[in-house]
């Protein structure tokens, strides 16, 4: 054989195949490029659209904005225009998007295998054809009585809607659940005003806010609201500051952003009160109210409650003088962990020293009130519970909340649940209801949803579907009227409407008929639809005091208990985690917790003195035990707790729920008894005394958080309001001086360029909610790293919020009050977010040895990720601890990874990354100025910490600009930066948080 | 010996299809070489009867499953770039039209034609058309389109004469010193320069020497470029 030899061919053959492959390659395009079939109309694929909705994430019922990008919600902001919110949110809000993309939601009805734990996948078809059959045979056995249906309380038309139903079936067993209810206020009102409402409370007019521990900013019935309205008269303005008093045994959230703490003794606020009131009626500061209220609070003289109370007769006298001289007050009542056994006693005790001091009609408004559905009493959930036990519930159906988790455990209602017939969950995901029912039909979540909800008196507003349902699951509306079409009878000709939509439409045309009757009403269902909802002012309704109240007895209400058991146990609803709902959301199960900066986890918290005592630490493992029963624990050695009270936050404790949830914690209200508040009949979460004992084992609490004071590194600095005003005053007349004089940080950026983008922080304002950390997680694409790998300190958050105890002292004589650590008397608590500081003379940039992360011509410290080798020199040289570095691929499971934002890069293992001041919003507006030819304006950029921030404290904007609003608030008497002597120039200048202490009322 | 010979005959199937690929594409020079689907597109092309002789960019590109000229659509009928990639000035992304856009016209315009009836065949199975993405940047790099069209770039600069061209391929390299080539030029257009000058003035008051000149000029250091060179233009 002549020519070429068969080696030769097969080596020249190899080596054409690999060309023909490379060129292959290169050309070859990676991916398929999917037009739509149809383009909808009001889509433009990369440009997002907004859809109005409501946030459904409490029964606060905030308005919501939701971007949209190509069908996929991504972001959810809070609605300008609502009158609730007005444009914030709160962490939880931020985290609705986990709700829908959980991946660990149901993806279509699940029917539970015979005799097993297991669900299998059943069709709606069959589901529905089941239970239309169990139904139907209720109904011609005249038993439809034995069908229950559990809901949450909000007012709606989908509530109308089962109050419809039900009488259609012939039931009358609705049973309402609202984990966090505030019954003990309504009945409080009824007796004390004859009103049971719970009122507006106008915290934005009260100059003196004496709380009694209820928890307004974090869980308690409308917290973005009350935090906006708080933080309008109790952050530094114009040269006022309101005060707060915190009267609690422990300092929540809400309480760290006191000015002054009293760690009354628990269940102790209605004696307070009282004496309070006292003071008011004694010393006549109640003016002609004080006939009135002379024989119901005469016996509670501040001497006599001094020791029930644990507050000092001169401090309460003092106090009732602040409270009555202030130009407006306003006291608030316990909140929902402090619902003791005479709840309503003491929330009318309250009532009674706002009415002392003329607070009713002024900032305790009646009229505007908060609509919500009355939450069954413990009384109701024990006959419900009995009548399951003994068979008398044939079907129960579950919508829109977890009484297995929610409903304390020694109540035996997950016991008695086996003991119905066929329970039937709406959930959409395996909550712990859910996981024992025998029918699971999933119904969408709120983002899919049609819907409504009134928050409020004259407040109306709409809930839109902002994508298409992810999975097989039914509008629970939809799911009632097909039911009905399948029982027949009376209830085949009563829901006749095809879908939600429909039923939601003909339910607004009373609210036309309210707001808009000369419209026509597909007008006014469109713009209700855009814009949210509608709203009016509703004018406040003069109240009087009523007879009635001269009836109620002040007992003192005592906690149960045996001797060995000597600490109260505060059950308090999470900040992040709320009730339990938010456990499977990654967001908040890596939020730090705002108070402890704990992460993934549980506590208990002990005073350092109990902890001396019982010689553990934090992380030690304790033992709590009532007569109800024993959990354990790790401890958390917290100073704000009062030695004989031991508090463990609800919210963990899931058998089921999802990957997150899952067998983490414990569920404190396994060791209340199924005790009530007697007049109200609402659960009493304040009954019990527990005792402690160390069981010498010891486990991991990760706290993100390294020290709990900044060590005289002048972190987070505090100053009276004294200094503050005198600060300000140089300040204002400097400005005057120099109205165009610039700050500092303005030369760093190129001379050319009109931006010098900056921030300022007023952290009298920042009430440390942590909203704007997951509105940075979820506008930023930022990882979900788990609790280990918080543990080794890599977690990923570009924004953290930092607390810190500080001492504020009074120089005598100088008129200047400066901020020292000390003693724990008179404990000062800073929140402090803190982020990339953007620094014009960054130490982080000359260390990168491949430029990866520069200065540019505007100012930012920008990182280029593909241009990142990883060699983290940049963050061992950052100050501020602010750059994180990308230590794994970290996963998005479907359909989260659905959520991710677009227009931010995804980044990957071995990259370092950081705040990057939203700079894809920078770019958007600086596009759409370019387009028009202008700059950007003032407030046309706000990055999504700023946008969600419930207490306004974050303002954005342009350095250049000598008239910005962050200009002028760079040039505040209070500004300052963090670790500024290191000369880093930093874009973000904090304004020091103002104390008004004692000695300056 | 067995394996030798199935070896032996795979080779000369590879042969017998390098020689095919070498005939296919003789009369054209390509750019970077012929691609395995481009052999797949001229065997398909034989069944539409379609002569790849006078095809111009025939084996350059991918293989599209519905054989779309642009030089018949942009070139033969001019129909504006936006008209089909409508939004394509406003949004961050270059837009592929709708397929009920396409059939907007299709309906009735050479409704009888073989690749029109696939078309129909997509919209009545309700399934979009995969068409084979041509331009494709890295995730790192966050480019706007709109952005490009609205400062009158025009579209050949990147995409090349695509009214010549009946098949499709990536005309540009899509490296980063590629764009950048364009973005470092010193801004010459006298009319922009004009229009940024005027602009000045105009806000020159307001102590803002620079307005207008943003970001089409930026760097003191450059001077007045065609865009922004800054990283943090493209990569965040």
């Amino acid at each position: 054989m002549s020519g070429i030899k068969r080696r030769d061919f097969l080596k020249v053959l190899g080596l054409t195949g690999a060309s023909t492959g490379l060129v292959g390659c290169a050309q070859e395009p990676a991916k398929k490029l999917i037009p739509y079939l149809v383009q909808p109309e009001e889509v433009i694929p990369g440009i997002p659209n907004w859809y109005a909705s409501v946030c459904r994430e409490c029964p606060a019922g905030c308005g919501v904005h939701v971007k949209v990008r190509e069908g996929r919600p991504i972001k959810v902001e809070g609605n300008p225009d609502h009158p609730l919110n007005a444009g914030r949110l709160c962490a939880r809000g931020q985290a609705a998007l986990q709700g829908l993309y959980d991946p660990d939601r149901i993806s279509g009805p699940l029917r539970r295998v015979e005799g097993t734990g297991e669900f299998e996948p059943t069709t709606w078809e069959e589901a529905e054809a089941l239970l239309a059959a169990r139904i139907r045979g209720l109904r011609q056995t005249g038993q439809a009585e034995r069908l229950y249906l559990i809901s949450d309380g909000a007012v709606s038309s989908l509530d109308a809607l089962f109050d419809d139903w039900m009488d259609a079936v012939g039931s009358q067993n609705r049973v309402i659940h609202e984990s966090l209810d505030v019954e003990p206020l309504r009945e409080a009102n009824r007796l004390t005003f004859g009103q049971a409402e719970i009122p507006r409370y106008d915290l934005d007019r009260a100059e003196l806010i004496l709380s009694f521990g209820a928890g307004f900013l974090e869980t308690w019935i409308s917290p973005v609201q009350y935090t906006r309205l708080f933080a309008r008269s109790q952050s530094f303005r114009d040269g006022r500051k309101g005060r707060f008093v915190h009267m609690s045994p422990r300092l929540s959230l809400t309480g760290s952003n006191a000015d002054e703490w009293v760690p009354a003794r628990p269940a102790s606020a209605m004696l307070l009160a009282l004496a309070l009131t006292r003071v008011l009626v004694a010393e006549g500061r109640a003016g002609g109210r004080a006939a009135v209220l002379r024989p119901l609070v005469e016996p509670f003289t501040p001497e006599r409650v001094a020791e029930a109370t644990g507050v000092e007769p001169e401090r309460i006298e003092r106090l009732a003088r602040e409270f009555a001289d202030a130009p407006a007050s306003l006291a608030l009542p316990p909140g929902v962990e402090m619902t003791d056994r005479n709840a309503t006693a003491t929330h009318v005790a309250v009532n009674l020293l706002n009415y002392a001091a003329g607070n009713i009609g002024r900032t305790v408004r009646f009229g505007p009130n908060v609509v919500r559905r009355r939450s069954a009493d413990l009384a109701r959930w024990t006959d419900v519970v009995e009548a399951m036990r003994s068979g008398a519930v044939d079907m129960l159906l579950v919508h829109g909340s977890d009484p297995v988790h929610t409903l304390p455990p020694n109540l035996g209602f997950a016991a008695a649940l086996e003991d119905v017939g066929l329970l039937v969950s709406f959930a959409s995901y395996v909550n712990e209801t859910a996981a024992r029912a025998d029918l699971i039909l999933p119904d969408h979540t709120p983002l899919e949803s049609w819907g409504d909800h009134v928050p409020e008196v004259g407040v109306h507003t709409l809930m839109q579907p902002t994508s298409n349902p992810l999975f097989d699951s039914k509008h629970t509306g939809e799911l009632l009227f097909s039911l009905a079409a399948r029982i027949g009878g009376n209830m085949g000709a009563q829901f006749l409407w095809p879908d939600y939509r429909g039923y939601l439409r003909d339910a607004w045309r009373p609210v036309q008929r309210e707001f808009a009757s000369r419209e026509s009403f597909d007008d006014f269902w469109h713009a209700a639809v855009s814009r949210g909802g509608v709203w009016r002012d509703v004018g406040t309704q003069p109240v009087t005091l009523n007879r009635a109240v001269a009836g109620v007895e002040f007992d003192e209400p005592a906690l149960e208990g045996d001797a060995a058991a000597r600490f109260a146990l505060i059950a308090y609803p999470s900040p992040t985690l709320y009730d339990g709902r938010g456990a499977n959301r990654s967001w908040l199960q890596e939020l730090p917790d705002p108070v402890t900066k704990l992460v993934w986890s549980c506590w208990i918290e002990i005073h350092p003195e109990v902890a001396q005592q019982l010689d553990v630490r934090t992380g030690d493992v304790l033992a709590v035990s009532s007569p109800q029963g024993r959990l354990e624990a790790p401890a958390y050695v917290y100073q704000g707790i009062r030695a004989d009270c031991v508090a463990i936050p609800r919210g963990q404790c899931h058998a089921h729920y999802g990957r997150w949830a899952r067998d983490r914690g414990v569920n404190p209200l396994a060791l209340l008894p199924a005790a009530a508040d007697e007049s109200s009949g609402s659960f009493a979460w304040l009954s019990t005394q527990v005792a402690l004992a160390k069981t010498g084992q010891r486990v991991r609490l990760v706290e993100v958080q390294g020290s709990d004071e900044d060590r005289g590194r002048e972190i987070a600095e505090v100053i009276s309001l004294t200094a503050a005003i005198e600060a300000e005053r140089h300040a204002r007349e400097e400005i005057e001086r120099h109205p165009e004089a610039r700050v500092e940080a303005v030369e760093d950026a190129d001379p050319k360029s009109p931006y010098r983008w900056g921030m300022a922080i007023d952290l009298s304002s920042c009430i440390g909610c942590s909203a704007c950390v997951a509105a940075c997680y979820a506008e930023n694409n930022v990882p979900v790293v788990g609790e280990e790998r918080c543990a080794q300190g890599r977690e990923m958050a570009w924004l953290r919020v930092e607390r810190y105890y500080e001492h504020v002292v009074v120089e005598a004589g100088q008129g200047g009050v400066q901020a020292e650590h000390g003693e724990w008397e008179g404990l000062h608590v800073v929140h402090i977010p803190m982020m990339c500081q953007h620094c014009g003379n960054a130490p982080c940039e000359p260390v990168c040895p491949v430029y990866a992360t520069y200065h540019n011509p505007e100012g930012l410290n920008v990182q280029v990720y593909n241009r990142c080798v990883g060699t983290r020199y940049c963050s061992n040289n950052c100050p501020y601890k602010a750059r994180r570095f990308e230590w794994f691929d970290y996963e998005h499971p479907f359909p989260l990874n659905l959520q991710l934002n677009p227009d931010v890069t995804v980044r990957e293992k071995g990259v370092m990354e950081k705040c990057t001041f939203c700079v894809q919003r920078i770019v958007k507006a600086r596009n759409d100025a370019n387009a028009e030819g202008r700059d950007v304006a003032d407030g046309e950029v706000t990055p999504a910490c700023a946008q969600t921030c419930p207490a306004e404290a974050i303002v954005f904007g342009n350095l250049r600009d000598p008239h910005s609003r962050v200009s002028r608030l760079a040039r505040s008497g209070r500004a300052y930066h963090v670790l500024g002597e290191l000369n880093t120039r930093p874009a973000v200048t904090y304004l020091r948080e103002v104390a008004r202490v004692t000695e300056e009322i | 010996m067995r394996t030798r010979r199935r070896a032996f005959t795979l080779g000369l199937s590879g042969l017998a299809g390098l020689a095919l690929i070498t005939i296919v594409f003789q009369a054209q020079s390509p750019r970077t070489g012929p691609t395995v689907p481009a052999v797949a597109a001229a065997v398909q092309s034989a069944q539409f009867s379609l002569d790849p002789d006078t095809l111009v960019g025939w084996g350059r590109g991918p293989f599209q499953p519905i054989f779309f000229s642009h030089r018949r659509h942009a070139g033969v009928y001019e129909i504006d770039c936006l008209y089909c990639h409508s939004n394509s000035d406003l949004s961050t992304w270059a837009l592929v039209p709708p397929v009920e856009l396409c059939l907007g016209c299709h309906r009735v315009v050479k409704a009888a034609s073989s690749e029109i009836a696939k078309l129909r065949g997509y919209r009545e199975r309700g399934e979009p058309i995969p068409w084979e993405r041509i331009y494709e940047l890295a995730d790192f790099v966050q480019f706007n389109h709109g952005r490009h069209v609205r400062a009158e770039v025009e579209c050949e600069e990147c995409h090349g004469k695509v009214e010549e061209h009946d098949v499709l391929w990536r005309w540009s390299p899509l490296t980063m010193g590629w764009c950048l080539e364009c973005h470092k030029k010193p801004q010459e257009d006298e009319a922009k320069l004009a229009k940024a000058e005027r602009l000045a003035a105009e806000f020159g008051a307001a102590g803002r020497e620079s307005h207008g000149l943003y970001p089409r000029a930026i760097d003191s250091k450059y001077g007045v470029l065609n865009g922004p060179i800054d990283c943090v233009t493209c990569h965040y």
